[in-house]
Formats: structure tokens, C-alpha cells, sequence
């Protein structure tokens, strides 16, 4: 006999047999009553955030479509690279009355380098201008603060809301956390007698949702619990950052303090070029320049990464002083930087190529389903 | 709760224990394979994780949608 012919057309769990349950009734009450709540309060935004996410696995794929990548001229693949200080000139030139804040290469396109510009060192409405490092000419480069995959981003960020955004939606985060941990929980009481996959689909549409609830939710409990993290740990990512430039960063220029302002520039390529003589097997994933938040006054701060898919995710800076171009300082992140930056590929999915985007992208769909059916288990409940 | 400590109560309490959980535990690990796996090594580590992560994915289309009975 097919389970589903012994049990009734309810949603309730099966009443317990004494010696086989795992949990008591009050204590399923209580589950039930924290798996309610934390997905009510959450389920909106998730969803949200879900749907959001979805075109930001692909966002290289559909900005390429949308013509808003950018596309440097085909050249031999082993084109010399001008020198550094030459992509910082052509940036400089563009705008001739702003000032240099970063210089990076793209993260999947070593082809060319973004010079990104403010009003003041820390000024945060910035331009970027990309420049190609085979020959140092400015590229046509589209504004990253507008069109569609921008606003996608933001929603999913931080709502527009900046810092406290942020942190609202790591607190939603939290919540799915809590939802997934008491689904698990009720997981047993609901399908003691029931074999793993059942779906009921004789029985009413609520008992077949209910099934497939079960089914998606207990499947991609991981993924979605390690997204779901990883999303949580990087809204903190602004407080992560603020803690490493007065704990570590502060140790590092503490011998600078009080020293007057930098005159004159060092050159930048040999600034990095020392960076990889300290750190041979790392890369320069960006240079933070003077004044910045990711510097001192009297500071380039090289950031490496490293050259295996874990370590290309960390980062080291380098510390070079901007007038002599020396190195003064160099240190691993702290645990708590790693941990962040660890945190990110697993939220984003983008470290295993397309097919592992594909597969985020249908576990995303899964999680999707996993929300709605929840939501409508509980509207015709009431 | 009512604990029997006999060796017949304790081999149900197992069968049932893997009857309910064998399953998520399975997808589970699988899941955490394939997370780690394109984390940590290039190439095979990718394809790797594509078969760990894309069985929970047919498997909810298998018993979601696909089996009919």
C-alpha cells in the first residue's frame, strides 16, 4: 500500500507513535510557531532577493548582451602591456580636475584596467574610465551607476538604502537562516511516514504544494543555507572593512602619523612591480591610492590576490610608500577579512563557470518555489 | 517520551531514523561537495561540483515533476 493512501488529506504531521517520535507535540507547536514567523516576516523580501539575484548570476552574460561591457579591440593575446604610469596619465587626463582613487585591472578581462576617479580622495561619487593596457587609450566605457543590471543590484544589496539597507537585509537573511533550521525540524514529524519524494498530487492542491514544499526545501537545504550565509556575512561587509582599517590597517601607517602630506608621486608600475617581488605568487587585483579609505595619506596600497580559485578570492595589501615607491609594510588579512572574502564567491556562484551558474541559477528557481508554496501553505491555512 | 533500550527498539529507531534522512543527508553532502570542490580546484574541481551540485537539481525534477505513478 502506497503511503499516501494511509494518511489523512490534512497538512497536520501524523500523529506521533510514542516510541518512534522524535519530538513531542508542544515541542512541534513551538517549531511550527518559529518556522511561521521567521518566513512570514522574511518571505517578501527573499523573494525579493531571489528574484533579483537571478539576472546578477548572469550579469556579464546580459550586460554583454545589453552593450554594456566593455569590449577592447582584438590584438595577439601576448600584446605587450604599457607601463602602469601610462593608464594612470590617460585617466588623469580625462579628468584633468579630479583625483585618482583606485587603479584595477578587470577581474575577468586583464585586457584593460579601470582608473577610477573622485572630487577628493574619499569623495564616493565616482567616475571610472577603462583603459586599455595594450596601448593605454581610454576605451568608451558606459556608466555603471544606471540601466538594469544596476538597479537589480542595488535592490539586492542594500534596497537603496545604503548601510542600514544593508543591514536590514542581513537581518532578513538571518531570518531564512532560522526558517531553514525549523524546516529541517519539522521535516521529520511531517514525513515520518511518508517515503522521501512523495508527492501527493490525488490529494487536495494543498497537500500536493505541501509535498513539494517538503521535497525542494529539505533538497536544497544546503545551498540555500550556505547562500543564504554567505549573503548574511557580506552585508556586514562595510563594518568587516571599517574594523580592518583601525585595527590592522592602523597598526600598519601608525609609524606615518603626523607626517605631512605627500608632494610628490612615486611610480606606480614599480610600486606594484616591488608588491610582486615581495608576494611572487600573488597578482595586483587594485591599487588603493593616497588619502583613500583603503590607504593612508602617504601610502599606495597594493592589494594581491592569490592564483588559485580559493586565493584569487583573498587578498594581501601591500603597503609602498607613494613618494619613494618602497615597500613599508605587508600582512595576510585578518580572520575576519578572509572570512568575507571567502563568503563572496560562495553568495555569487561565479567560481565553477557557466554550468555552475546555470545550477545556482535553477537552485535559485528551487528556492523560489520553496518561498511561494510556503506562502501559500500558510494563506489557505487561515 | 517512552525510551525501550532493547535491541529491537534500537534497530527501528534506526531503520526509521535512515528511512527519513538517508535521502536530505545524501543531497546534503553532495551539496557541500560541490560548493567546495570548484572552490578549491580548477578543472576537475568544476566538473565536479556540476555532477555534485546537479544531482539535487534532477532530483527534484525527477520526483517533483517528472514521475508520474
Amino acid at each position: 500500500m502506497p503511503p499516501s493512501t494511509t494518511l489523512p488529506d490534512t497538512a497536520a504531521p501524523a500523529k506521533p507513535h510514542a516510541a518512534h517520535r522524535f519530538l513531542s507535540s508542544s515541542a512541534i507547536r513551538s517549531w511550527t510557531w518559529v518556522h511561521k514567523w521567521s518566513s512570514l516576516v522574511s518571505t517578501a523580501f527573499m523573494l525579493l532577493l531571489c528574484l533579483t539575484g537571478l539576472p546578477l548570476i548572469f550579469h556579464h552574460e546580459i550586460g554583454h548582451l545589453l552593450g554594456t561591457e566593455i569590449e577592447p579591440p582584438a590584438m595577439a593575446a601576448d600584446a605587450p602591456r604599457v607601463s602602469l604610469d601610462k593608464v594612470l596619465k590617460t585617466g588623469q587626463d580625462r579628468y584633468p580636475g579630479k583625483v585618482v582613487q583606485f587603479v584595477s585591472p578587470d577581474e575577468d578581462d586583464d585586457r584593460f584596467y579601470y582608473v577610477t576617479l573622485g572630487d577628493t580622495p574619499t569623495d564616493d561619487k565616482r567616475v571610472s574610465l577603462a583603459v586599455d593596457a595594450r596601448t593605454g587609450e581610454a576605451l568608451p566605457t558606459p556608466k555603471f551607476d544606471e540601466g538594469f543590471i544596476y538597479i537589480m543590484f542595488r535592490l539586492h544589496v542594500d534596497l537603496f538604502a545604503g548601510l542600514p539597507g544593508k543591514l536590514f537585509l542581513g537581518f532578513m537573511g538571518l531570518l531564512l537562516l532560522v526558517a531553514i533550521v525549523s524546516g529541517v525540524v519539522l521535516y521529520a514529524p511531517f514525513m515520518r511516514k511518508l517515503e522521501f519524494g512523495t508527492v501527493r498530487r490525488e490529494r487536495s492542491t494543498r497537500t500536493k504544494w505541501l509535498d513539494l514544499h517538503n521535497l525542494l526545501g529539505v533538497v536544497t537545504l544546503v545551498w540555500a543555507f550556505v547562500v543564504g550565509a554567505t549573503g548574511m556575512i557580506n552585508t556586514w561587509a562595510d563594518l568587516v572593512f571599517k574594523l580592518w582599517q583601525n585595527d590592522q590597517m592602523a597598526e600598519m601607517v601608525a609609524p606615518y602619523k603626523g607626517l605631512p602630506p605627500t608632494t610628490a608621486r612615486g611610480s606606480l608600475q614599480e610600486s606594484v612591480d616591488a608588491s610582486k617581488r615581495l608576494l611572487p605568487h600573488m597578482d595586483m587585483r587594485f591599487v588603493a591610492f593616497p588619502g583613500t579609505d583603503f590607504s593612508s595619506p602617504h601610502h599606495y596600497a597594493v592589494f594581491m590576490k592569490g592564483n588559485t580559485p580559493l586565493t584569487s578570492r583573498l587578498l594581501q595589501p601591500v603597503l609602498v610608500d607613494a613618494e619613494t615607491a618602497k615597500i613599508t609594510d605587508s600582512r595576510p588579512l585578518p580572520w575576519y577579512g578572509t572570512a568575507l572574502l571567502v563568503s563572496q564567491p560562495l553568495h555569487f556562484g561565479d567560481y565553477g563557470g557557466t554550468p555552475l551558474q546555470i545550477l545556482w541559477a535553477l537552485l535559485d528557481i528551487a528556492t523560489i518555489i520553496v518561498l511561494g508554496s510556503g506562502l501559500y501553505l500558510w494563506i489557505k491555512k487561515r | 517520551m517512552s525510551h525501550s533500550h532493547s535491541n529491537l527498539h534500537a534497530r527501528q529507531r534506526r531503520a526509521q531514523f535512515r528511512a527519513l534522512w538517508a535521502w536530505p543527508i545524501a543531497m546534503g553532502v553532495l551539496s557541500i561537495f560541490g560548493l567546495l570542490a570548484a572552490l578549491l580546484y580548477d578543472g576537475l574541481g568544476d566538473v565536479l561540483s556540476w555532477i555534485t551540485l546537479g544531482v539535487p537539481v534532477l532530483v527534484m525534477c525527477w520526483f517533483g515533476w517528472m514521475r508520474r505513478r
